[in-house]
């Protein structure tokens, strides 16, 4: 006994010692760092001057470049305050003009865009009709992306007024203005934005002074900007690959607004009165697509038994940590075309039962599977990991159903093993995590997944009425219609059990308490704008 | 070579994943947001619709020509991408591998030679913290204890050399953790062979036995274990260099595992065979300097 109190001392001192060598070498390493700091905190608290402030951002994620055009870098682009659109999307995630005055609708295929006078480039240049088709045409050759949203067949530009003939009717045109794919930029010969991160010229409130690729990007203040002179001399965005740095990075105070902070995460931000964490609903929905060649799936019984037992609300606020919204049917509730309208299934363990218990299913063998005509209801149900989130849910679905009599196997893989069975088809359920209105309109979900033979159908859902009213829906321009014909797409599922969301995940920013007017978008397509600050 | 970069080649396709896909549709859950159609043409301009053997030969062919293709993902030629991140990673290695062996020579013939002393004894605590915790682990807590608590480091990364204190501490503790461990062994073995218990009994001074002979003998294996310790740190660290936003190879596999950039790992590939193979045929060669009877057998011959 006695030795081996002593072999613990002397462990002890030598980790004792071990530790005071560490923090040794830290001291001598921290000499010069201690400067910095200083340095630092003298610079936020001399910054009375509004025209010298600027602000530090930190992102996991960061563009391939600094073109527009280039796969998804325009999301970035519109986020860092550089490139707009000629609408953009509210926090009800409906679309509001923004460079352009007003669209109209001539005929069904024929747009009128009138742009506003006042917006000029960041070079000084005035923003006409032409430079918006200049953009477009360049855009568009480049990626594929922005003609399956706009359907451009012909483009004339007169003045400051742009038609646009589409190749078939877009009622959803304006919608589609928002996505930053469509974010117009000065094109020159030469110029080229994406191996020369300067040559992008938009007509934001900041400018790009560099970018050093998934490094960091530095903006400055473009005096004239259309609105007003921007608050911020310049901003900073920081990509931190790593979300625990990321986290820390933003608890020290290097960095004044975080985006992508996992939820897990957020507890240390909001029990912090020196944070704000801002949370928005987006449009991502947590969706469930059951597949319609398994034999047992196609009965409705079965779908609405499922549907009944999954506890929406605890879900999201336990399983998730609030750091999603439960759904009551398939868009999110807070939209013009939500499913608060709707009625869906409410958690019902006991109702489960009965359904199934009335459909005829028995436990014939007494191994807690029930069962019809010697067939058990036992499912797999894929997902993916990325998502810290889906595996979870899938758990506890796998727990509920069990009371229910209904075996659930959950295969919890890579997003590319998902994607697979999406095309090959060999899933029973399938739950993935999906943007469901990425310009804020009905249209896209519905036409991918609701729609038979959609190309996001994986399950093979299938219903005429519904196909019906979708193809009202792809041509009708009338907003209210539209979003009544929404309403009424969305009951018609739920009456099928065709599909099940659990939830919409909230796009959530953290903020030092100083940062004024940087409101959380649920699109995720701003982030930065000519009016964001921080006070002393 | 050709068989490491057929292998690896292979295994890129045979997994799940497309880069053409992830290229327009971006990140998880957006599939649907372009058509099969624009995907199909992206995927024949890029030439994924070619027989698997066609593009591997394509790309062979088109490698020994210096040209390693251009990265799906960035749209840059891959050799540049490579060649941009490779500094950040060297100098990380050869910092980190300087302050292994720093650490790792003198407490690994220390605790041998004290066998079971103080210094033994606290190696051994040392390797088995440095062996058991994970690298993410290690560098999430001097992160959170330097950088958040502390607040003498960026959690940004910096550049220079105080960038580098965080990362190397990191990788120097794994990689002395078991080298140190590994010195004591050869040293030990070594000090139990008949020749030191002969020198010894003919009462030569115990520090020439030590420097002339022992250590002399020991350096061999440690050579050719620093070798793959330093080969391993060239391949960069891809977690030490994640979290410390670390410009370097290994951040790089990580951003082209994620988007399933055949080409950019295929170049990062190619680069460690190649690494393996220089750093093998240095450390052969050192032998020759160091053992006359490689030097003998080489003439000999």
């Amino acid at each position: 006994m006695k030795r081996s109190t002593t072999k613990m001392k002397k462990i002890l001192a030598i980790c004792l010692a071990a530790a005071s060598a560490t923090s040794a070498v830290g001291v001598l390493a921290g000499c010069g760092g201690a400067e910095e700091n200083t340095a630092s905190t003298a610079a936020n608290t001399v910054n009375t001057d509004t025209d010298t402030k600027t602000m530090t951002f930190g992102d996991s994620q960061a563009p391939t470049s600094m073109d527009v055009a280039d796969g998804w870098s325009s999301w970035y682009t519109s986020r860092y305050g550089i490139t707009e659109t000629l609408f953009t999307l509210d926090e009800n995630l409906a679309a509001q003009p923004y460079l352009c005055e007003k669209a109209e609708a001539k005929d069904d295929t024929t747009w009128v865009l009138t742009l506003r006078d006042d917006v000029t480039f960041q070079n000084g240049e005035k923003l006409t009709a032409q430079s918006v088709m200049d953009a477009w045409n360049r855009t568009m050759k480049i990626n594929a992306r922005l003609n399956e949203l706009l359907y451009i067949e012909k483009m004339e530009a007169d003045g400051q007024t742009l038609t646009v003939k589409t190749s078939e009717p877009v009622p959803a045109f304006t919608s589609s203005l928002t996505e930053p794919l469509s974010g117009v930029y000065y094109v020159k010969e030469g110029m080229d934005p994406a191996t020369n991160p300067t040559d992008l010229i938009g007509t934001g409130p900041y400018k790009v002074v560099s970018y050093d690729v998934k490094q960091k990007c530095v903006v400055e203040r473009y005096a004239d900007y259309w609105q007003g002179e921007p608050a911020l001399e310049g901003a900073t965005f920081n990509i931190i690959a790593d979300t625990s740095a990321l986290g820390m990075a933003q608890q020290n105070g290097e960095t004044d607004v975080s985006l992508t902070i996992p939820s897990t995460s957020l507890s240390t931000f909001e029990n912090n009165s020196a944070f704000v964490v801002d949370g928005q609903t987006g449009s991502r929905g947590q969706v469930i697509w059951f597949n319609f060649k398994n034999e047992l799936l196609q009965d409705k019984a079965v779908r609405q038994a499922i549907s009944m037992s999954i506890d929406k609300d605890t879900y999201a606020n336990t399983l998730n940590k609030g750091a999603s919204v439960p759904a009551t049917a398939l868009f999110p509730d807070n939209t013009a075309f939500g499913g608060s309208s709707v009625k869906g299934y409410s958690y019902d363990i006991g109702g489960a039962k009965q359904v199934l218990a009335d459909a005829g299913y028995t436990d014939s063998d007494g191994n807690g599977i029930l069962d019809k005509d010697g067939k058990e209801l036992s499912f797999e149900l894929c997902t993916y990991t990325t998502k810290a989130e889906l595996p979870l849910f899938a758990q506890a679905m796998a727990d509920s159903l069990k009371s229910i009599g209904i075996e659930l196997k959950v295969d919890a893989g890579a997003y590319d093993a998902v994607v697979e069975k999406q095309g090959n088809g060999k899933f029973d359920l399938m739950l993935i995590s999906m943007t469901m209105c990425p310009t804020g309109d009905p249209q896209y979900f519905s036409d991918l997944a609701l729609k038979t033979g959609g190309s996001a159908n994986y399950g093979g859902y299938s219903n005429k009425d519904v196909d019906k009213l979708i193809n009202q829906l792809d041509q009708e321009f009338d907003e209210e219609k539209r979003n009544e014909l929404a309403v009424e797409i969305q009951q018609k599922v739920m009456d099928d059990a065709g599909y099940i969301v659990i939830g919409h995940a909230k796009f959530t920013n953290v903020l030092k308490k100083n940062v004024q007017d940087c409101p959380t978008n649920p699109s995720e397509y701003y982030l930065l704008n000519y009016k964001t600050t921080m006070t002393n | 070579m050709i068989g490491i970069t057929f292998l690896s080649f292979a295994l890129m396709h045979i997994g799940p994943g497309d880069p053409a896909e992830k290229y327009l549709a971006g990140g998880d859950g957006n599939k649907g947001m372009v058509s099969e159609e624009a995907i199909a043409a992206q995927r024949e301009k890029w030439g994924l619709d070619k027989p698997f053997l066609e593009q591997y030969f394509t790309w062979l062919g088109n490698a020994f020509r210096g040209d390693l293709g251009t990265s799906y993902s960035t749209g840059r030629p891959v050799l540049s991408e490579l060649m941009s991140k490779i500094g950040p990673t060297v100098i990380l290695s050869v910092a980190s591998m300087f302050v292994i062996l720093l650490i790792s020579i003198p407490l690994g013939i220390l605790s041998a030679l004290y066998k079971d002393g103080v210094i033994d004894n606290f190696c051994r605590v040392f390797s088995f913290f440095g062996i058991s915790l994970p690298s993410f682990l290690v560098s999430l807590l001097l992160l959170y204890v330097f950088g958040v608590q502390l607040n003498w480091f960026s959690i940004m990364g910096e550049g220079g050399i105080k960038g580098l204190i965080l990362p190397v501490a990191v990788l120097a503790f794994q990689s002395a953790a078991k080298l140190t461990r590994q010195v004591r062994a050869a040293v030990l073995e070594e000090l139990n062979k008949p020749y030191v218990r002969g020198a010894m009994a003919r009462g030569i001074k115990k520090s020439r036995i030590l420097f002339h002979h022992v250590l002399r003998n020991a350096m061999m294996p440690i050579l050719t274990l620093s070798g793959i310790y330093f080969g391993v740190l060239l391949g960069g660290a891809c977690v030490v260099e994640s979290i410390f936003s670390w410009q370097g190879l290994g951040q790089l596999a990580v951003s082209a595992v994620k988007s399933s950039d055949y080409l950019l790992l295929q170049g990062i590939v190619l680069w460690i065979a190649v690494l393996y193979l220089v750093v093998n045929f240095a450390i052969d060669a050192s032998y020759a300097l160091l053992d006359p009877r490689v030097r003998k057998g080489a003439s000999g011959k």
